[in-house]
């Protein structure tokens, strides 16, 4: 079983970099989709199947925080495992997000730092040995 | 008090090298401004209101998009300039709390290009920081104008 993910950020340059980066993880990856803003990105989710979701903050037309509170209050979405990567910095808005169970990223970051950040996000685990990842039991809910 | 130069000085450098793995230049010949290639102007506001003005001369924006995007041949220009932009925009997110504090929330908005002349005009402005980086492959300048609302 593959991970689909969903990433969204203005910056398709930035979406490059992040979906190559999720593909030389090791992790097992599936379908990645991107979208360029939140209104894109939760009309995305009601039309693909999404294991993990990757969303900036600073966007035109709807920003990261809001379409968290998007996500969150519908029950399709609400326990989706979400995480933020963004320049942001403030330590309060970082607090707020991990109160809403959401991992974060800050931008720049290392190819490993996000790996491991999309492993506490999702449960999936990675076979040493045969370098390709699998879920584990607590990801079949997805 | 920080040093607001200083700090955006070294921003600036580190993001250019984690990101863009262009480097500062050890060669005296290297690091010196060749024709103006593109600049790039981010908005914010929150806790302080204004904007971050970058210029890239020489010869940056192909080879900081091809590195970016691990690619042997140069983006096209749309892409070269989404790369400078998004490279802006990492800059101003981690300057501002170190400028600022660290507690402070920014709003950052999208990355613009703007010509030239507005850029000199921002930069020949009395600033809350500038600086000049001297990469490898040309020179970076960086201007932050910005207003505390507190």
């Amino acid at each position: 079983m593959s991970l689909n993910v969903l990433v969204v950020d203005d910056s398709a340059v930035m979406r490059a970099i992040i979906t190559k980066t999720l593909r030389i993880s090791g992790l097992p990856i599936g379908e990645v989709y991107q979208a360029s803003n939140g209104l894109e990105g939760l009309s995305m989710l009601k039309d693909q199947w999404i294991d993990l979701a990757l969303i900036d903050i600073n966007m035109p037309e709807m920003n990261g925080i809001e379409m968290i509170e998007a996500m969150r209050q519908n029950e399709d979405t609400a326990s989706l495992p979400i995480l933020v990567v963004s320049t942001e910095s403030s330590e309060t808005t970082i607090k707020e997000l991990w109160k809403k169970g959401v991992e974060f990223v800050h931008k720049p970051f290392a190819p490993e730092v996000l790996r491991e950040a999309v492993i506490r996000a999702t449960g999936v685990t990675i076979d040493e040995e045969s370098e390709s990842g699998t879920l584990s039991d607590s990801s079949n809910s997805f | 008090m920080k040093n607001p130069n200083q700090e955006l000085y070294q921003t600036a450098a580190t993001v250019f090298e984690e990101v863009g793995f262009l480097f500062i230049a050890t060669e005296p010949e290297n690091g010196k401004a060749g024709h103006f290639e593109a600049a790039i102007s981010v908005g914010f506001s929150g806790a302080a209101e204004g904007r971050l003005v970058l210029a890239a001369y020489g010869s940056i924006l192909a080879s900081l998009s091809a590195n970016m995007l691990g690619e042997d041949d140069p983006p096209s220009p749309k892409q070269q300039e989404d790369a400078l932009g998004e490279v802006t925009n990492i800059i101003c997110g981690n300057v501002l709390p170190k400028i600022f504090n660290k507690n402070d929330t920014f709003r950052l908005c999208a990355p613009q290009t703007i010509p030239s002349d507005e850029f000199s005009t921002c930069f020949s402005k009395d600033c809350l920081a500038k600086a000049e980086v001297p990469l490898e492959e040309g020179v970076v300048r960086l201007a932050l104008l910005a207003e505390s609302k507190r």
